[in-house]
């Protein structure tokens, strides 16, 4: 069944406004981040991995756990809530979306890009 | 029997399948080959199913292996979307779209090609990277280094690699990105993103980087170890389908990008020799960085970045040496595919799942070759299919090493091509990854002034600046380039001196901004800063453009040919018969050299004549 472009709409506005009454850390890096300008003091932006251990690979039942959802226990605190509803929407329009065109232009006129 | 494992990379460009058996590699190709879709993107049936044809009889997959993990690459789309709202409303459509591909389409195509779920296996963007790199390497231990745009979330790996296996030691995370970086300046520049990064770095030795100090000023904070942060207020990509903002436009004078079809100003050569510049230091501290990490000494390069293939002869220049440096020729996504599979194979083949094995080390510790097989794994191309394309288009052709008196194939090729005719050539394994390594090219001599601009705009369709690399044989690089080793074409270097005459346009070194006026030898592979990105042959190597090679030097004494990718712009590189056929008759190609067969122009009827150039490609 293809997706409606309203659904999608709906749902991208709920998302959006769920998102505006919790609070988001700034990406490090964004404008404003002071840290950026300090190249010559030996400082490093590299990252640690998280594990320093030879890779290994991740069985399917650990990635699609069975009866569970794709984003099931990857979830940040900030999209916790959402990424249930998302993926609820997903699984219950197993079809690609329908009139893209159409979301466009509504997310266009809903909320304008700046 | 060691485990046979097929590898997928999808679902964003360049989608590609690859088998191995163990250790070893027995069949890798890229989607668009088959699909004719100019780096497709979608799961890769047909690759697959050219893959499968290629198990041994009577063998079964051990296990499917996909390059990244989509759970962690759908949290960071979702993340993403989430902490750029209300902004990024018209990403919304396509990140939907790519988490329904990622969460049913993606797990259901994976079970229809082996039903158990327990064969099926994940692992990550950067480790398919890395493990493309070093498992096909020639190093027993190196220093792994991998840059892209993004996979899952890393957009910067370090890696140590031994027998052991590959150990994660630096990460650098997304939005800050080198690749996404180089790509707003394609973007800027008027090419395309993901397709057009090579026409920027082509285009770079025609400018200055002036722009230098400015970006590093203001767009990256480039640490003294490689490390980097974007300042990403400049960039689109979070929040738009464009990779840049008004923002940056402004920061270069600029009013917008520069349209495609708009001429290229000198600005645009500034800003992409900049960029370039920029690109190259940081690939040099990071490469600097992997090696003083890991106390090894040899280096193995992936990930999209790694096929800027100037900032690699630096890197080997440089920082590694001759000889220590080694790069996977599928270093984009589609190399992820032979890197999931090699990762999981070991992972299969070991007790812990850790893997072992790999190249026997020699005194030096390593082994001298790699196991890539010239990256020739692509569909063979059969005799009997060539035949019958020719006979149902009703063309005239010859078969030369059939017919007892006359030149032989390589001879004929040799003579049209010193007589300045363009020949496609056809033969053997299809090539894995962007390059066309001789057995799907479009070969002329090198020395006519007018070859490099009538290539490509004759056989190409495309605009005449853009460079052409040289194909010479090891015995004769070390008279012609300073430093050239690459049989895969993935570094640059430099003619030596002899090779550029004393009189008339810009010299070597100097303030050259036009292409003619550069006075070399060999004018049609050789770059407007004296610089060429070639691809040496082994003089042991068996195929045909060696013997070919041979036999024009031995004609005119010119040890080069020109060696670029047999297709049109836009269009994928030639994969099967009908495909080389088409392009041949659709262009200015003056002969058609496809397995025994040789087919010329000018015995074809009338008819086809019609057929050259009225066809329109798209844009590249």
């Amino acid at each position: 069944m293809p997706i409606d472009a309203l659904d999608v709409l709906d749902l991208w506005r709920s998302l959006v406004e769920e998102h505006l009454s919790t609070a988001s850390s700034p990406t490090p890096g964004s404008a404003g981040d002071a840290s950026r300008n300090s190249p010559t003091d030996g400082s490093t932006l590299f990252r640690i991995p998280e594990s320093m251990t030879p890779t290994t690979c991740t069985p399917m039942a650990a990635v699609y756990p069975p009866g569970g959802h794709l984003l099931d226990g990857s979830a940040s605190a900030v999209g916790a809530t959402v990424v249930d509803r998302l993926q609820m929407f997903l699984h219950e329009h197993r079809a690609s979306l329908a009139r893209p065109d159409e979301v466009r232009r509504a997310a266009e006129f809903v909320y304008p890009v700046v | 029997m060691a485990p046979l494992v097929l590898g997928i990379s999808a679902l964003y460009h360049d989608s590609a399948a690859a088998l191995v058996e163990g250790d070893v590699i027995l069949a890798a190709a890229q989607e668009e080959r088959f699909t004719r879709r100019k780096g497709d993107w979608r799961f890769p049936t047909a690759a697959i199913d050219y893959c499968l044809s290629q198990l041994p009889q009577g063998g079964e997959l051990a296990g499917v292996a996909y390059y990244e993990n989509p759970a962690v690459k759908s949290q960071r789309l979702v993340t993403e979307a989430l902490s750029n709202a209300p902004r990024g409303a018209l990403l919304w459509t396509s990140t939907l779209s790519s988490l329904h591909a990622l969460s049913a389409e993606l797990p259901a195509s994976l079970l229809d090609l082996v039903g158990d779920p327990a064969r099926i296996h994940f692992t990550s963007h950067h480790a398919s990277h890395a493990a493309s790199a070093f498992h096909p390497s020639p190093f027993t231990e190196a220093a792994v280094l991998v840059a892209d745009g993004v996979g899952e979330s890393v957009t910067t790996s370090i890696w140590s690699a031994s027998p052991e296996g590959l150990v994660p030691l630096r990460e650098i995370h997304y939005p800050h990105s080198l690749g996404l970086l180089y790509s707003a300046f394609t973007q800027l520049c008027g090419f395309r993103v993901n397709s057009g990064e090579y026409k920027l770095m082509g285009l770079a030795p025609f400018g200055k980087p002036k722009y230098a100090d400015t970006i590093l000023d203001n767009l990256i904070d480039l640490r003294p170890d490689g490390s980097f942060a974007l300042d990403v207020s400049f960039f689109g990509f979070r929040t738009t389908m464009s990779t840049i903002t008004s923002r940056l436009c402004h920061l270069f004078s600029m009013s917008g990008p520069r349209h495609e079809a708009d001429p290229i100003l000198q600005q645009h050569m500034d800003l992409a020799a900049s960029i370039q510049a920029v690109l190259e230091e940081s690939m040099l501290r990071l490469a600097r960085t992997a090696i003083q990490l890991t106390g090894h000494q040899d280096l193995c390069l992936a990930g999209g970045v790694a096929l800027n293939c100037v900032a690699n002869g630096r890197i080997e220049r440089e920082v590694t040496g001759r000889g220590r440096l080694w790069t996977q020729p599928a270093a984009g996504d589609a190399g992820g595919a032979l890197g999931a599979a090699l990762l999981v194979s070991r992972s299969l083949d070991s007790p812990d799942g850790l893997g072992r094995g790999g190249p026997e080390p020699t005194a030096a510790g390593r082994s001298g070759t790699d196991a890539m097989l010239g990256s020739l794994l692509g569909p063979e191309i059969h005799r009997d299919d060539i035949r019958a394309a020719l006979d149902e288009l009703g063309l005239r052709y010859e078969e030369p090493d059939a017919a007892a008196g006359g030149p032989t194939l390589v001879q004929a090729v040799a003579a049209a091509l010193a007589d300045g005719q363009l020949v496609g050539h056809v033969d053997g394994r299809m090539e894995y990854g962007p390059r066309a390594l001789g057995n799907r090219s479009i070969l002329a001599d090198p020395r006519p002034s007018t070859m490099r601009a009538g290539v490509n705009r004759r056989i190409k369709f495309r605009e005449g600046w853009r460079p052409f690399a040289p194909v010479v044989l090891d015995e004769d690089a070390d008279a012609l380039f300073e430093s050239a080793s690459s049989p895969y074409m993935l570094t640059t270097t430099r003619f030596l001196d002899e090779h550029f005459s004393e009189t008339g346009g810009a010299t070597r070194g100097g303030p050259a901004t036009r292409l003619d006026g550069v006075n070399a030898a060999f004018p049609a592979v050789t770059h407007v800063d004296g610089s060429a990105r070639v691809q040496v042959m082994a003089s042991t190597d068996t195929r045909r453009l060696a013997s070919i090679l041979r036999e024009f030097r031995s004609l005119t004494g010119c040890p080069l040919l020109l060696n670029t990718s047999f297709n049109v712009r836009g269009e994928p590189i030639v994969c099967g018969a009908r495909d080389a056929i088409d392009c041949f008759l659709d262009t200015h190609l003056d002969v058609l050299a496809i397995g025994p067969f040789l087919v010329r122009k000018a015995d074809q009827s009338p008819q086809f004549a019609h057929r050259v150039g009225r066809r329109r490609f798209d844009a590249d």
